[in-house]
C-alpha cells in the first residue's frame, strides 16, 4: 500500500499512537463534471490567471509613477464588496502582494510585501508575490518569492511558495516536495483551509509533479490521497474552497488515457452551520 | 400546489394523464456551492469570457467592419472555434472557424434565425457553444417584436443551428420575451436563461433552462425536493446532463453557485 495512501486511511480514524494523538485527516467524495478539453463535455470552474486582469487605472500603486508600463499597472486576484486584492506594480519592475479598500470613492492600497527573506530581485528575478484570494478573518493568501533557490537553473532563481499573509504576519506554505520546489495558494475560506498547487516527488519515478494541496491546521495535504475510494484520480490543482470545505479541482482520472476533467471534492462529515445564505 | 409543481412531478414519474403519456421529464439534484459573493465562501463556475479572434482570421465584414466590433470567440476547442464575425457597416452575426492542418482559417457565417426582423444597429446574433455532432448554440434575432421594456425591439432567442437547420429556443414566456442559449452537449441537451412570467407577480424573471427533446424546461421546477432554489441562468452542460448553474434560495439569501446533478442511469460513452 502505498505510504500515503496508508496515511489518508489511518488519519480518516481519529487515534492515539502512545501518548501521541492524531488528528483527523480530511477526506472528499469526488464528483467527476467531464472532461474540461473537449467540446459538449465538461463544467468548468473559474480559475487563477496571472495579470489576465488590470485594476482600475485610477487604482494606487506601490511603484507609483515610477512603475514599469503606461500607465502603471494594478492585477486583480479577487474582489468582494470593497475589498480587492491582487498584485500592485514596483519601480523599474516587478509586483509585489497588495490589498486596496474603497470607500466613498477613495481607493486605499496596503502594499503586503513579500515572503519574509524572500530574495527579491536576486539572480534572475524580478520582486514577485501576489494575491490570489481573502476571507472575512483578515487572511490573503498568494504566491511569493521565498529565500530558497530553485534546484535546477536557471529557470527562477528562487523558488515561490504559497503564503497567508494577516496583519504583518506571514505563514509559508512549503512546498510538499520540499523548501526548494514550488506552491501556490488560491483559496481560503472562513476555517482557514487553504486550496492550491503544489510540487510533489513521486516516490516511483522520482519526477516533480503538480498537485493539488488544502493545507488545514499546518498540515499540507495532498489532495489525491485523501478521497473516499483512494486515488482514482490525480489532482493537479485545486481553484477554489467554499465554507462547507467544499474544493473546486482539476485533475485527470488514475486509470490513465484520460484527459484533463474538472471536479468537485465534496467535504465529508458534519457541515458548517454558520455559512453566509 | 402550483400547475407547475404537479407538472414536475407528474413528468418525472411518466405518468399517463387521459390518453396522453408524457415523456419523463429531467430532475435533479442540487448541490449548493456556496455564496458567491461573499468572501471566503463560495465556489465559482467559469464565466463566458468572449476573445478577440486571431488579427488574420477572416471576417464578412473585411475592412469594412465598423469600429471596434471585431470578430470575437466564445469557445474553441481543438481546430474549430465559434462566436461571431462584424458584419460590412453595423452589426455581427453568429460565426464558426476552422483552422486547417496548414494553418488556413476558413469562416461560416451562419447568419441569423430565419424571418428575423432588424434594428437601427443591424444584424444580430452570437454562437457560445458547440458540441461533436455539429450543433452550435447561442444568440440571434428573430422573427418576433418585444412587447415590453419601452419596445418595439426585436426581441432575441436563443438557437440551435446544424448545418443549415435552425431552432428557434422560444422563451418559457412567449415569442416577445428573450432567451440564451449558452451550451450543448452531445446529447443535443441545451441550457440557457429564459425570460419567464410569474404566476404569482406577472413580473418578467430571468430562469435558467434545459431544452431537452423539444421542450424547454424552467429548471427551477425540476430539483429533487422541490423548488428550493431560483435558478436565474444555467452556464454549462457537460456529457452526463449534469449543468452549471446559478441562482438563490428561494428561502432568501445572495447569489449562489449550484451543481445540478442529473438524475438517472450514468452515461456510459463520456470522453474519459
Amino acid at each position: 500500500m502505498n505510504r500515503q495512501f496508508f496515511r489518508a486511511s489511518l488519519g480518516a480514524l481519529p487515534f492515539c499512537l502512545s501518548a501521541v494523538c492524531v488528528a483527523a485527516a480530511p477526506q472528499y467524495a469526488v464528483v467527476d463534471l467531464g472532461s474540461a478539453t473537449v467540446a459538449g463535455a465538461g463544467l468548468a470552474w473559474q480559475t487563477h490567471i496571472p495579470y489576465s486582469q488590470l485594476a482600475p487605472a485610477g487604482w494606487p500603486a506601490a511603484g507609483g509613477s515610477s512603475c514599469y508600463g503606461n500607465p502603471p499597472k494594478n492585477f486583480l486576484g479577487a474582489e468582494f464588496g470593497n475589498v480587492a486584492v491582487g498584485a500592485t506594480c514596483l519601480q523599474d519592475g516587478g509586483e509585489e502582494a497588495a490589498k486596496w479598500t474603497l470607500s466613498g470613492g477613495t481607493v486605499t492600497l496596503t502594499a503586503l510585501g513579500a515572503l519574509p527573506g524572500a530574495n527579491n530581485g536576486g539572480g534572475i528575478d524580478f520582486p514577485f508575490a501576489y494575491a490570489w484570494d481573502f476571507n472575512t478573518l483578515g487572511d490573503i493568501v498568494g504566491q511569493s518569492t521565498s529565500r530558497y533557490p530553485v534546484p535546477v537553473q536557471p529557470s527562477r532563481s528562487y523558488a515561490r511558495h504559497g503564503f497567508i499573509y494577516n496583519n504583518g504576519n506571514w505563514t509559508e506554505l512549503i512546498p510538499i516536495a520540499g523548501v526548494n520546489y514550488e506552491s501556490t495558494a488560491e483559496g481560503i475560506n472562513d476555517s482557514r483551509e487553504v486550496v492550491g498547487q503544489t510540487e510533489t516527488i513521486s516516490s516511483t519515478t522520482g519526477e516533480v509533479l503538480d498537485r493539488a494541496f488544502v493545507y488545514i491546521n499546518g498540515t499540507m495535504y495532498n489532495l489525491t490521497f485523501y478521497l473516499v475510494g483512494g486515488p482514482t484520480v490525480l489532482l493537479s490543482d485545486a481553484h477554489g474552497i467554499d465554507c462547507q470545505g467544499n474544493i473546486a479541482a482539476t485533475g485527470t482520472p488514475a486509470s490513465g488515457g484520460g484527459t484533463q476533467h474538472n471536479y468537485l471534492l465534496l467535504r465529508q462529515g458534519a457541515a458548517p452551520t454558520n455559512c453566509p445564505k | 400546489m402550483k400547475a407547475r409543481n404537479l407538472r414536475a412531478l407528474l413528468g418525472a414519474l411518466a405518468l399517463p394523464t387521459s390518453a396522453v403519456c408524457f415523456a419523463a421529464a429531467p430532475q435533479y439534484a442540487v448541490v449548493d456551492l456556496g455564496a458567491a459573493y461573499v468572501a471566503g465562501s463560495g465556489l465559482t463556475w467559469q464565466s463566458r469570457q468572449s476573445k478577440p479572434a486571431p488579427a488574420n482570421w477572416p471576417s464578412s465584414g473585411g475592412s469594412q467592419c465598423f469600429g471596434p466590433v471585431a470578430p470575437y470567440i466564445e469557445a474553441q476547442y481543438g481546430n474549430v472555434a465559434v462566436g461571431a464575425t462584424c458584419e460590412p457597416d453595423y452589426g455581427n452575426q453568429a460565426a464558426k472557424w476552422t483552422v486547417a492542418s496548414d494553418g488556413t482559417v476558413t469562416l461560416t457565417d451562419l447568419g441569423r434565425l430565419p424571418g428575423a426582423g432588424g434594428d437601427v444597429n443591424g444584424p444580430y446574433s452570437a454562437a457560445y457553444d458547440f458540441n461533436n455532432v455539429g450543433d452550435i448554440v447561442g444568440v440571434s434575432q428573430s422573427n418576433a417584436e418585444q412587447n415590453h421594456a419601452g419596445c418595439p425591439c426585436v426581441a432575441l432567442h436563443g438557437f440551435i443551428y446544424n448545418n443549415g437547420t435552425w431552432t428557434d429556443l422560444v422563451p418559457i414566456a412567449g415569442p416577445a420575451y428573450e432567451s440564451i442559449a449558452y451550451a450543448v452537449n452531445d446529447s443535443h441537451e441545451v441550457v440557457g436563461v429564459t425570460d419567464t412570467i410569474s404566476s404569482t407577480t406577472g413580473e418578467v424573471l430571468n430562469r435558467a433552462f434545459v431544452y431537452i427533446g423539444g421542450t424547454m424546461y424552467n429548471l427551477t421546477f425540476y430539483l429533487v425536493g422541490g423548488p428550493t432554489v431560483l435558478l436565474s441562468s444555467a452556464l454549462w452542460i457537460d456529457c452526463q446532463g449534469n449543468i452549471a448553474a446559478v441562482g438563490t434560495p428561494a428561502a432568501g439569501g445572495t447569489t449562489h453557485n449550484y451543481l445540478l446533478v442529473r438524475q438517472g442511469a450514468a452515461r456510459t460513452n463520456c470522453p474519459k
